[in-house]
């Protein structure tokens, strides 16, 4: 069983990427190719912060209040990430209580 | 014959479950651990080492998240060294969960050890308090137990070390520095013909590490075969300071000291820069419907005050002290479906006569229109850049077809 389900996953990186840029559609192809140094810090930092405060919620729909996640995030992850798409993944695969 | 009384049937099978309740608890195997890894956390504190042990779990069941505290009350874990031991004092060790197995968070490591871990001379493993209790569920409720033995941890943990680059960034981030020093590598070649016959190759680059912790470096320029060109320049600063940031991360104030020149340096100034940078509202959509991701501008704006130690306004140009205003503006326009702007615009005013005899707003900007390669790390690029060099006030104007590509991301797919 999942700690959260990937449409939560992708909803928390579309937050945090509209801290850095604007979009209308989905986000799964987008890349980090264009990125400067700044926007990608900014992402990042975003990105831990909306995770740690989301509510812990499986991916069966089972609350598990109390418990928050936690997640490692580096610029190496980053830059091992072709497309949101593969951010979305790394989240669900990495992502803990 | 003597009857049992219904209490006593029931006091009999309670007994009996009891028993067997009892032996199948006893009765747990060792789970094999599937796969381990190792990631550092560098984004935001804490700053750590995370250990994934993924378990190998019957197919369809899971970790039971909320059984796993009850069934290991008491449980510890420690980050141990038997080589190092001394420098793990004020080191703390989280045992986190999650549906595939456990993971471990290590946060304190210095950065000797660090160091020290990563080319192999210190050891470190994990240590549990005791066999941890695994209960797994699938998705009907049923349920399964077995034990996660700490020698199997132990042995695991033991076995995986981090990278340099893993290492690097996580001293960067414990040293306080929250901007990325990534290392970049960008060539091309002038389509513009020399005085030779031939065409100029140039090349941009951005560098930068810590030397200590809370301080550190970083270098930038654009080089080329013609030594006196004047787009060329090197900007060396030695010490970076973040000084203040907004809430949401997106603006943040620095302080930096350093060197600035042309490549030659033969003309050149001691420097410290105080500057505002900042993501602001994108006020451009080339994308015409297009679902294309648009970056917001990066603006950085701020004041220099040099000394310089060489420059190029002849016999008579005395070295100057002086103050400069500046701002840079970073863009990428997405165009339509395929198609990119990336334009990157300098701005700067010198308060001294002698420097600005002519009292301008100088800039200058460069102008690349992009075209992606699928499938690949480059892109076509066609860049025009002109302008005065904030360094020697000199013009250019120069029109580049290249290929970019970035050697960071290159070395972290081969790791």
């Amino acid at each position: 069983m999942a700690l959260i389900s990937r449409d939560r996953a992708k909803g928390i990186v579309a937050d945090a990427l509209s801290v850095v840029g604007d979009f209308d559609g989905d986000i799964e192809q987008f890349t980090f190719d264009n990125f400067n140094d700044f926007q990608k810090q900014v992402f990042l930092e975003n990105l831990a912060e909306k995770i740690k405060a989301a509510p812990v919620i499986q991916d069966n729909g089972t609350a598990l209040p109390g418990e928050t996640y936690a997640i490692p995030l580096s610029v190496g992850a980053l830059n091992g990430w072709g497309s949101m798409a593969d951010c979305i993944d790394y989240i669900l695969d990495y992502i803990t209580i | 014959m003597k009857k049992i009384g219904s209490f006593s049937r029931y006091l009999l099978v309670g007994v009996c479950l009891t028993i067997f309740a009892t032996e199948a608890q006893g009765r747990q195997t060792g789970i094999n651990v599937n796969e381990v890894e190792i990631q550092i956390n560098s984004i935001a504190p804490p700053f750590a080492v995370w250990f994934y042990l993924r378990l190998d779990f019957q197919p369809g069941y899971s970790l039971d998240i909320p059984a796993f505290n009850p069934n290991n009350p008491g449980l510890t874990a420690e980050a141990v060294s038997e080589t190092h031991p001394n420098m793990l004092a004020g080191v703390v060790t989280t045992l986190r969960r999650r549906g595939d197995g456990i993971a471990f968070e290590v946060t304190g490591l210095t950065r000797d050890f660090l160091e020290l871990y990563q080319q192999g001379v210190a050891n470190l493993f994990i240590e549990v308090s005791a066999n941890v209790v695994i209960q797994s569920v699938d998705g009907a409720g049923n349920t399964e137990r077995n034990s996660l033995l700490a020698n199997t941890i132990r042995e695991k943990t033991g076995a995986i070390t981090l990278t340099a680059d893993q290492v690097q960034e996580l001293i960067t981030s414990r040293g306080g520095e929250f901007r990325i020093l990534e290392n970049t590598i960008d060539f091309g070649v002038n389509t513009q013909e020399n005085g030779a016959g031939s065409n100029d190759v140039f090349l941009t680059f951005s560098y930068g590490r810590p030397w200590t912790e809370g301080v550190f470096m970083n270098a930038k320029g654009r080089v080329s075969t013609n030594a006196k060109d004047s787009l060329n320049f090197i900007y060396f600063y030695p010490l970076n300071v973040p000084l203040l940031r907004s809430r949401d991360r997106a603006h943040q104030l620095t302080g930096q000291a350093g060197i600035e020149g042309n490549q030659k340096f033969s003309t050149g100034r001691f420097t410290a820069n105080f500057f505002y940078e900042g993501i602001i509202p994108n006020f451009i959509n080339l994308s015409y419907g297009h679902n294309r991701l648009r970056l917001k501008p990066v603006l950085k704006a701020g004041v220099k005050f040099y000394t310089e130690f060489e420059n190029n306004r002849g016999v008579m140009g005395s070295n100057e002290d002086s103050n400069q205003l500046f701002g840079e503006l970073y863009y990428f326009i997405p165009v339509l479906k395929n198609y990119s702007l990336i334009v990157n615009v300098g701005a700067f005013y010198d308060f001294d006569s002698d420097v600005n005899p002519s009292d301008d707003i100088s800039f200058n900007y460069d102008i690349a229109l992009g075209v992606d390669i699928p499938n690949t790390e480059f892109k076509t690029i066609f860049k025009y850049s002109n302008g005065e060099n904030d360094v020697n006030y000199m013009d250019g104007e120069i029109l580049q077809l290249g290929l970019i590509m970035n050697i960071f991301e290159q070395g972290i797919e081969k790791r």
